[in-house]
């Protein structure tokens, strides 16, 4: 396609170059810590198809977020591409092209010579120099270079999750065994050996719903900080349970999970999850971030929810930056323009540490394919312990599956 | 967004006629086989930038719409344009790539080597005529003419180099 219009490609470079000034120079009159990192990650991510997103299933639900931000950072935070090897190729094609124009101005008694047309071709690809060069300058991510920080970073955060997972779900194996296994035993026959695979299957007999979606409450009762009280409800009758409102430590995790790591259950799971969000939001969240997540989601809400109508939009290509053009410019407004009300006071209720473009996370989409970044803003308004207490393995279970 | 439309159009446009003045100013003078090839080459590559814009700016609006209840309606008109507008671009852009590959080979296989495209018939006409002998002094100055024309152009998108790079220096240092 760039071959074929130059002018395409050169008008997807300038763009590019212009945004980037753009983002920069309405972050300057942005007094906020985070700043710096918000600049960086609109600039240098212009090439992939960026949403913002009030998806749940983000990373920045999980403790290492912090960790996993930084390693991103890092990657991005590349000076300039410029190597030895970039420099003499480039410096190789300049020198030759300047001695091809030299050479036609000595050869120019030879009647038959051919020379104009050589010149001719080569200044007519000579645009490909004049892109590289423009390309090298501009401080964007190469396709593949975005692929590999965001695996490594992935990596580096699985492995600290996944121990924080068995860690908790030793906890509710524990918890399982000492309070539910009791009621499960009454009901069935004495000999009966329950697997712990299927403990789900068990529960889900108990309770007479096949789909019934199983909650842990892990919490500490107000005699006892060590002992640990389990508790289970059918989604279908939620209720905020008031009864251990000491809780620090309140967990959620469904029995799904429990099963399948590996699967690709998150679809249907998922959609299941979202149907149950308000009353979950309710039931589970801590306090802070009940009061929190309403005034983030007036902050917050992205105007560009209507579908994608062009599909080179979704291409992960420096050269169809010219497609994105429309969204990319609402999405910094709506980035920017929250940092702003947030630092300038407007929103009062808002802690000032609020970290926007926490997490950029890479959704392949059930439909097509092509990833796409996703900026989740919301999630960060929680403080660290917060979040870790709302770490759950279903939230854990697309970062698993994305990894391999 | 037209500001960087703006410089694309330089550039094309610089490339495109350096390419096409080196070939009409050549002896013989006018516009023949492989100039005309520059100049279809070039026209292409900004019809497509053109119809691009204009695809993007529609699909846009497309999508910002409320879906209607109608069946004919602006949303699903200007969608419609869109969609068909980017497909074409992505095969004249196809055809557009083919053709200078095709002519660039053709150049150096000297297909083009011929009495019909050496005489800039297309240009000239019944005037055409074909050099078999000539001194070396016209052809110097015509040459000359044409470097010079040439180099002017890339001085062009070597202004477009140095816009690319006046980037804030600060950027780089976030």
């Amino acid at each position: 396609m760039s071959v074929g219009s130059p002018a395409l490609a050169a008008y997807s470079l300038t763009l590019t170059a212009l945004n980037a000034r753009l983002v920069y120079r309405r972050a300057q009159r942005i007094q906020h810590e985070s700043k710096n990192d918000v600049t960086r990650a609109l600039i240098s991510l212009q090439q992939t198809p960026l949403e913002l997103t009030k998806d749940d299933r983000l990373l920045a639900f999980i403790p290492i977020n912090d960790q996993w931000r930084r390693e991103i950072v890092e990657r991005l935070n590349r000076k300039c591409a410029w190597t030895v090897a970039a420099g003499t190729a480039i410096a190789w094609v300049v020198v030759a092209f300047v001695f091809t124009l030299i050479d036609s101005f000595t050869s120019l008694h030879d009647p038959v010579d051919d020379a104009p047309t050589g010149h001719a071709v080569g200044t007519l690809w000579l645009w490909l120099l004049c892109l590289v060069i423009g390309w090298l300058w501009v401080p964007t991510f190469t396709r593949g270079e975005l692929g590999s920080a965001i695996h490594h970073a992935n990596q580096k955060a699985v492995k600290k999750a996944a121990k924080r997972i068995r860690l908790i779900k030793q906890k509710a194996d524990e918890a399982y065994n000492s309070a539910m296994v009791k009621t499960v035993v009454n009901k069935f026959p004495r000999r009966m050996h329950i697997p712990r695979r299927s403990k789900k299957h068990a529960v889900d007999h108990i309770h007479g719903a096949g789909d019934g979606e199983v909650r842990v409450k892990i919490g500490s009762t107000r005699e006892d900080t060590k002992h640990i009280v389990e508790q289970t409800e059918l989604k279908s009758s939620i209720s905020p349970s008031p009864i251990h409102p000491q809780s620090t430590a309140s967990l959620r995790e469904s029995a799904e999970s429990q099963r399948g790591h590996g699967h690709s259950v998150r679809g249907d799971k998922i959609t299941a999850n979202s149907a149950a969000g308000p009353s979950r939001s309710t039931a589970v969240r801590p306090a802070v971030v009940q009061s929190v997540s309403p005034e983030m989601d007036r902050l917050l809400i992205p105007k560009d929810e209507c579908g994608s109508l062009n599909r080179d939009e979704l291409r992960l290509s420096a050269t169809f930056n010219y497609s994105r053009i429309m969204r990319y410019l609402v999405l910094v407004d709506d980035v920017l323009r929250a940092l702003n009300r947030l630092t300038s006071g407007c929103e009062v209720g808002l802690p000032r540490k609020l970290l926007i473009l926490e997490v950029v996370y890479l959704i392949p989409n059930r439909r097509d394919t092509s990833p796409r970044l996703l900026l989740n803003p919301r999630r960060a308004a929680c403080s660290l312990r917060e979040r870790s207490s709302q770490c759950s393995a279903r939230q854990l279970l697309p970062l698993f599956s994305n990894v391999e | 967004m037209f500001s960087a439309a703006a410089f694309a159009l330089v550039l094309q446009c610089g490339i495109t006629a350096a390419a096409t003045i080196i070939m009409v100013f050549t002896p013989t003078v006018g516009v023949g086989c492989r100039s005309l090839g520059y100049v279809l080459y070039g026209g292409i590559a900004i019809l497509i930038l053109f119809l691009t814009i204009v695809s993007t700016i529609l699909a846009r609006i497309s999508e910002t719409r409320i879906s209607p209840s109608t069946t004919w309606s602006i949303k699903g008109f200007t969608g419609l344009v869109a969609v068909t507008l980017r497909r074409f671009c992505l095969l004249l852009a196809f055809v557009n790539a083919t053709g200078t590959i095709v002519l660039s080979c053709l150049h150096f296989s000297r297909t083009l080597d011929t009495c019909y495209c050496n005489s800039s018939v297309i240009g000239n006409g019944s005037d055409s005529y074909i050099i078999i002998s000539f001194d070396g002094q016209a052809m110097r100055t015509y040459r000359i003419w044409a470097t010079g024309l040439a180099a002017a152009c890339i001085g062009i998108y070597m202004t477009f180099i140095w816009f690319v790079t006046t980037l804030p220096k600060q950027i780089y240092q976030l």
